[in-house]
């Protein structure tokens, strides 16, 4: 489904991110995972077709990525809630934009509030919610457009442990539910493992160093596994390493 | 805890106004009786037109300050390189009273309507121009992305961003500005007009006509206290966001 092949992209004269090849199937999951300011939010955005590559190219479904891809949802770090419109008319922003009809609308969206279980925070206003409950709102905006592809920029990174958890099997479900696919960046070992098939590792300096797969990917219960621990364990001597080569 | 509080704070002042009127007994003040009979009698004869004028100057001014502050600040917010030409020349004048290019503006524009006008029209444009630039910048470039990502073109973009994000310091910056203008259109009215609210009070005071002069004095405060009234209308329609935000604060 994604195909990045030798990607490098600029701000101005500074590279952010270069030589990244990465190839994701349909129905996969992956997880991006380094320091901060390594360059995994640039490569999220020029996947979502925001930032233009200097070098290289990104096809979706064999065609290149230009703007916007209609089938694709992105989550951004702080949710990218609008705080002057209420839960209801944020999630419903992404419909009106593309002109679906108020019936239409009524329904979809009612029905993912429903499953998101924030139906009753409908009127609420964004500065009015929790951390976990702007992350529901902020999934349910992405899911009323129903993409086939999910970017998500560190979106658990600000919610306690308990939460977190909770939302992220909530993920996996909706994951198995739709057909998605995710491509998701993260700072936190766990998360990358407990969300991602394919573990990609970025070096600070703006690369992929290393791809991991991860055969325990799907299973729920997968944090009360030893493989789990001792996978998380090998991730973090990579990340380590990094730091005492370069 | 008090519902009107509008009507509440009128009385008080009334109260203050009656107490003064009692104690301090010069013709200067005169009783609010006596001044609201006035004021209803004057409405009939011509106060009316003379707050027309006024109410006249004031809005066109404010729609030219609109249209123009409003384009110009957005154009600025979004494009740093024009902003860094042209904001340091702004901030410059920005502070100047503006009222003292009245006289300039007197040979320039004429002594008549239009003069006063532009002058108004500064002081608003100055104040709006720059707190749109400013509300503009303040937006994260999440909310660019997070819009962009969802395929918005930009007449959407400007009615569920742009619009929504600068509006309530809009209506802010129009509060502090409209204050400043009616003063400062008390006192251009003053020049070479016979009519206009300033006039009317500044000539009852030269005829020592005190209860015709509060009269005027009670309209210009209304005048001042329905253009509030009027903001606040729209901000409770269309920045409830805000009150709400401000409702998180520690002090209440
Ligand atoms: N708009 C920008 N202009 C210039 N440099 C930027 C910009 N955004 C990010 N950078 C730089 O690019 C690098 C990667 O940033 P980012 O992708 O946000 O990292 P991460 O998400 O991994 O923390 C950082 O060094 C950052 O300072
Ligand atoms: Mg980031």
């Amino acid at each position: 489904m994604i195909n990045v092949d030798n990607l490098k992209i600029k701000y101005n004269d500074y590279t952010a991110i270069k030589d990244i090849n990465l190839k994701l199937n349909k129905n996969e999951t992956c997880s991006i995972i380094g320091p901060s300011g390594c360059g995994k939010s640039t490569l999220l955005y020029s996947l979502a077709g925001i930032l233009k590559p200097s070098e290289g190219t990104i096809k979706i479904n064999n065609s290149y990525v230009k703007s916007n891809r209609k089938k694709t949802g992105l989550i951004l770090q702080n949710y990218g809630l609008f705080p002057w419109k209420t839960v209801w008319e944020n999630v419903i922003l992404g419909l009106k934009l593309r002109k679906v009809n108020k019936k239409e609308i009524e329904i979809k969206a009612t029905s993912i509030l429903k499953k998101l279980n924030i139906i009753r925070l409908r009127d609420k206003y964004p500065s009015q919610l929790s951390g976990g409950q702007s992350q529901r709102v902020a999934i349910a905006r992405t899911l009323t457009t129903e993409p086939d592809l999910l970017l998500m920029d560190e979106p658990f990174s600000s919610l306690d442990a308990l939460t977190r958890e909770d939302i992220q099997r909530f993920l996996l479900e909706i994951y198995n539910e739709n057909n998605l696919t995710i491509c998701l960046v993260t700072h936190n070992i766990e998360e990358a493992v407990f969300l991602g098939r394919k573990i990609y590792i970025m070096s600070y300096k703006g690369s992929i160093k290393k791809i991991i797969k991860n055969p325990h990917f799907g299973d729920l219960s997968l944090r009360q596994r030893k493989d789990f621990h001792s996978m998380c364990n090998d991730i973090r001597m990579i990340l380590k390493e990094g730091d005492t080569n370069d | 805890m008090i519902k009107n509080k509008t009507l509440y704070s009128s009385i008080i002042v009334i109260i203050i106004w009656y107490l003064l009127y009692l104690f301090i007994d010069i013709k200067v003040i005169p009783s609010p009786i006596e001044t609201i009979t006035e004021f209803f009698e004057l409405l009939k004869a011509d106060l009316l037109k003379h707050l027309a004028y006024s109410i006249f100057r004031i809005f066109l001014a404010l729609i030219i300050s609109l249209t123009l502050g409003i384009s110009l600040g957005i154009f600025l917010g979004l494009n740093r390189k024009y902003d860094e030409i042209i904001s340091p020349i702004i901030y410059l004048l920005y502070p100047i009273p503006k009222i003292s290019f009245l006289p300039v503006l007197m040979v320039i524009f004429g002594l008549g309507n239009l003069s006063k006008i532009i002058l108004i029209t500064l002081i608003i444009l100055f104040q709006i121009l720059v707190t749109t630039k400013d509300s503009i910048k303040e937006l994260k470039k999440e909310h660019f992305y997070s819009i962009n990502s969802m395929g918005a073109n930009n007449i959407q973009i400007y009615k569920h961003l742009i619009i929504p994000a600068i509006l309530p310091k809009l209506l802010t910056a129009l509060r502090i500005s409209i204050a400043t203008s009616i003063a400062v259109l008390f006192f251009a009215e003053n020049f070479a007009t016979t009519y206009g609210i300033g006039y009317f009070i500044m000539d009852s005071w030269i005829r020592v006509n005190y209860p015709q002069m509060f009269s005027g004095i009670l309209a210009i405060s209304l005048l001042g206290l329905f253009i509030y009234k009027s903001i606040d209308l729209i901000e409770n329609k269309y920045c409830k966001w805000i009150t709400l935000e401000k409702n998180n604060r520690y002090f209440t």
